[in-house]
């Protein structure tokens, strides 16, 4: 039985988790233009902060819940700048887990991290051994120098760190006077005012150093192909077919949920012209989320997923179509997970039927596919929302409220309300109901993870969400929190 | 000289045949209800398009000594066809026909409409939007006292109420709008929408076919609103937040469901009508035909000016045979702007007597003078006929009435 204070810590500790999976500080659909920006940032400070004045063990074991990286850097600063707070018995864990956490943020991220750090004045020892310890553990330190040079600069500085080998003299010398001995050095100091040399830098620095010595854009990115990284190879293949270099990648490798960002991003005659192609990705990426993150999904029975593609599935100009592409990677993945059980149910749908044309257009209208998900009697059924249902407001509460009261009194049927939108005015993402767990995501190949956290809402399982919480903190660190 | 512009047909009430009310959308506080059609009741032989103006100022010439100027961003073009066939779907050539001409004054250009509502072609007319009904609002007894009684001043007896003014609100100035309409989310066969300011009917905006309003959706921000729209939309940040409770009792089983949802949507169907009841319950309207267009009728209309509830006027393209209204555009009132209306009603009624007037409305004629002064006609009257309505009720010749 759950004290009081159990309860109000779970509910508060499951609230934080939601914003940390879908809140990222950006406009969202129903934000107005002027003030979203210091909303969420208000909303955002407010709730680290008072999650980590009061449950501040919670507050760190969250690190190893998959949240997203930008709730990762506030939760990593925020623990570094009140570290006076840590009970001495809870040090170690804590420190691992700022180890982990930093590990495991991509490096731009991290240094930008770092970079808030010296801007919010907070140079502890923690501090300094934190960054000590990330630039330690980097696999390619002069690719890190050259690539995010003035970042890592800035972190050292402030750090007070001692650099191995020739970096100091890269990242504080003069480069006129010095000729370096490591290779990406020279090339880098070469590339000031050699043009082939640009060719062998990474693609963000050798972009600057191309307009510098006029190189075309054309000629630039054909060069540099070989140097680009899967991602950014992904982020401009629209711009590169512009100029007219036609960039090779792979589609099959794309992360699920960049993937249908891609795909929403096309016109409707381009999905057309690439159908198959497309449809082949799709189910790869499906494919190979699941076998990373396997979603725990009843073992028989129908699984109904009913899904917004309502015109505020659209997003904003900051987080364009991503509410839509959310939906259609979950229909992906849950499709291949438990293919002869799976049903879908769009809110507006396509005229052909094939969700791989969908567009966010229409009313919220969640009360039509909710009772062609009902009727199927599912054993789960699965909303991907935003949470503002209009056409009509309110029913998806009274159809659920109905369904449990007369239709299914043994509760045979589970539902789950997947939000992809944080509301600042809230604190949370917006509920559909008081009766379905509403539950952040961040994408579609982690929704395993939000799933898991379904099962400690509404319920009375406080000591089950503790140690569930101190397991994955145990996973995360690999076991040298302990 | 016709003076009732409001002269003609009067309807039991405003005819929303064939078109359903949708559940609202609500942001901050402004209410915006869909109206939609079914697919199968858009016939589609009668459309209206956007046509947009480079020049935002223009001046429009009435009759040939009579013309104003207005800030009309876009017009509207209705094409029809006469014989039950749907228009066919139009393209470019809307933004080049030439609609009247260009006047360049350097720092600025102004483009040169003839009429209101003009003929462009065989069955197109070209509208703008909403000057017609205000037009007709204007005009209401323009002309002034056909009799020369002598209680009303040298200047209403020679050139009638010139000038005749009245204010309103652009739809850029109702705080919230710009927002509420981009938010909004267009539903499958929305072909109109009510517009609520503090659940107040802010206006009617009907159109014939989805792809219709699709298009001039955006527009509504360029419309003008009641002043008192504006006032609301300022001093109320939210409106009441309502919830449909349903009868759960009536779900036996599963396929009881779609039923029930059913009913959810009736009940929202209610809501939204209830809350234009000022316009859209039975009350009887005055129209008058503008112009037939085939078997359309062009007409304006206004509510009967009770000067305790709400009052609309607007415009409405209606299918003569039937009756169904096919496009719509409403305006509301403001209590000042429906007195100034019901007085000059009332007095045209009994021919411009000033004591029968009075006698008509259960009122001393003093209080009626009076009345009448306040509502923004003190040149109606002549200097002496004010001073001794002031006299009789104990204030000084030349007070002020506050």
């Amino acid at each position: 039985m759950e004290t009081r204070s159990e309860i109000v810590t779970r509910e508060d500790l499951l609230l934080f988790i939601n914003a940390c999976f879908a809140a990222t500080a950006q406009r969202e659909f129903y934000d107005a233009p002027a003030d979203a920006k210091s909303l969420h940032q208000d909303t955002l400070a407010f709730l680290h902060r008072y999650v980590c004045g009061n449950y501040r063990t919670f507050y760190a074991r969250t690190l190893a819940c998959g949240i997203n990286d930008f709730a990762k850097t506030r939760i990593v600063q925020t623990l570094l700048a009140t570290g006076q707070e840590t009970t001495p018995a809870f040090r170690r864990e804590e420190n691992a887990l700022l180890r982990a956490a930093t590990r495991s943020l991509p490096p731009q991220r991290a240094y930008k991290l770092f970079a808030a750090l010296r801007k919010a004045n907070i140079n502890n020892r923690r501090a300094r051994a934190v960054v000590r310890d990330y630039l330690a553990a980097r696999p390619d330190a002069t690719f890190d120098a050259v690539k995010y040079r003035s970042k890592v600069r800035a972190a050292a500085t402030h750090a007070h760190l001692r650099l191995p080998g020739e970096m100091g003299a890269f990242l504080w010398g003069d480069h006129a006077k010095v000729r370096f001995q490591t290779p990406l050095f020279e090339t880098f100091r070469q590339a000031r005012y050699a043009k082939e040399a640009v060719f062998r830098l990474p693609y963000t620095v050798a972009e600057g150093l191309a307009a510098k010595h006029g190189i075309s854009r054309a000629t630039f990115l054909t060069g540099i192909a070989p140097n680009m990284t899967q991602t950014e190879r992904e982020r401009l293949l629209r711009s590169s077919a512009d100029a007219g270099v036609a960039l090779v990648t792979d589609l099959a490798r794309m992360p699920l949920t960049r993937l249908t960002l891609y795909v929403l991003g096309l016109s409707l005659t381009e999905r057309e012209t690439r159908r198959d192609e497309l449809e082949t990705a799709l189910r790869g990426a499906a494919r190979r989320a699941f076998r990373q993150a396997p979603l725990a999904l009843p073992p028989a029975g129908t699984i109904a997923a009913v899904l917004d593609d309502s015109y505020s599935a659209s997003g904003s100009e900051e987080k364009r179509r991503r509410p839509l592409a959310i939906a259609l990677g979950v229909h992906y993945l849950l499709r291949e997970a438990v293919p002869e059980r799976y049903k879908p149910f769009w809110s507006n749908g396509t005229a052909s039927g094939n969700p791989l044309f969908v567009v966010a257009r229409g009313a919220t209208d969640l009360a039509t596919p909710l009772v062609h998900a009902l009727e199927t009697h599912p054993v789960l059924v699965l909303i991907v929302s935003d949470g503002y249902e209009n056409d009509p407001p309110g029913a998806v509460h009274a159809l659920v409220r109905v369904w449990r009261e007369r239709l299914d009194p043994a509760a045979h049927t589970a539902f789950v309300h997947a939000n992809p939108v944080f509301a600042a005015d809230e604190y949370a993402p917006r509920p559909l109901s008081p009766l379905i767990a509403a539950l952040g995501v961040r994408d579609a190949e982690t929704l395993a993870v939000p799933l898991a956290f379904a099962r400690f809402v509404g319920t009375n399982e406080f000591a089950a969400l503790d140690d569930f919480l101190r397991d994955r903190a145990e996973a995360f660190t690999g076991g040298n929190g302990r | 000289m016709k003076q009732d512009t409001f002269a003609g047909q009067i309807l039991p009430g405003f005819n929303l045949n064939g078109v359903q009310i949708g559940a609202p959308q609500v942001c901050g506080a402004i209410r915006l209800v869909p109206l939609l059609r079914e697919p199968t009741g858009v016939s589609g032989d009668l459309r209206l398009a956007l046509r947009r103006y480079d020049e935002p100022v223009s001046q429009v010439a009435v009759s040939e000594q009579l013309a104003y100027y207005a800030y009309i961003p876009h017009a509207m073009v209705i094409r029809y066809n006469t014989d039950d066939t749907p228009v066919a779907a139009w393209g470019g050539q809307m933004e080049r026909s030439p609609d009247g001409k260009r006047q360049d004054f350097g720092f600025r250009s102004v483009r040169l409409l003839e009429r209101m509502a003009k003929r462009e072609d065989k069955n197109q007319v070209r509208l703008l939007p909403l000057h017609l009904a205000m037009e007709g609002f204007l005009a209401l007894y323009f002309g002034g006292p056909e009799i020369a009684w002598e209680e009303y001043s040298n200047q209403v007896r020679r050139t009638g109420f010139s000038p005749r003014s009245e204010s309103v609100a652009w739809g850029s100035e109702i705080d919230g709008l710009a927002e509420a309409l981009r938010v909004f989310e267009i539903a499958r066969n929305q072909c109109g929408v009510l517009l609520f300011v503090a659940d107040t009917l802010a206006s009617v905006f009907l159109l014939p076919h989805p792809d219709d309003y699709r298009a001039m959706h955006e527009t509504l921000l360029q419309d003008f609103y009641g002043d008192l729209i504006a006032q609301y939309a300022l001093m109320y940040g939210t409106v009441a937040h309502a919830v449909a409770v349903p009868d759960a009792s009536t779900v036996q089983t599963v396929a009881d469901l779609r039923t029930f949802a059913a009913g959810l949507r009736a009940d929202w169907s209610k809501y939204g009508k209830t809350l234009a009841a000022g316009l859209l319950e039975s009350r009887p309207l005055r129209t008058q035909t503008v112009r037939e267009m085939g078997p359309f009728r062009l007409s304006r209309f206004l509510t009967d000016l009770d000067l305790s509830g709400e009052n609309h006027l607007g415009e409405a393209v209606t299918r003569t045979a039937t009756g169904e209204t096919l496009y719509a555009k409403s305006f509301r009132l403001s209590a000042s702007q429906t007195k100034r209306a019901f007085f000059l009603q009332q007095l045209a009624a009994a021919d411009w007597e000033l004591d029968r007037a009075a006698a008509n409305l259960n009122m001393e004629r003093h209080d009626l003078v009076l009345r009448i002064e306040k509502a923004g006609f003190s040149y109606l009257f002549t200097p002496q006929v004010r001073a001794a309505a002031r006299k009789a009720r104990g204030m000084r010749g030349d007070a002020p009435l506050t």
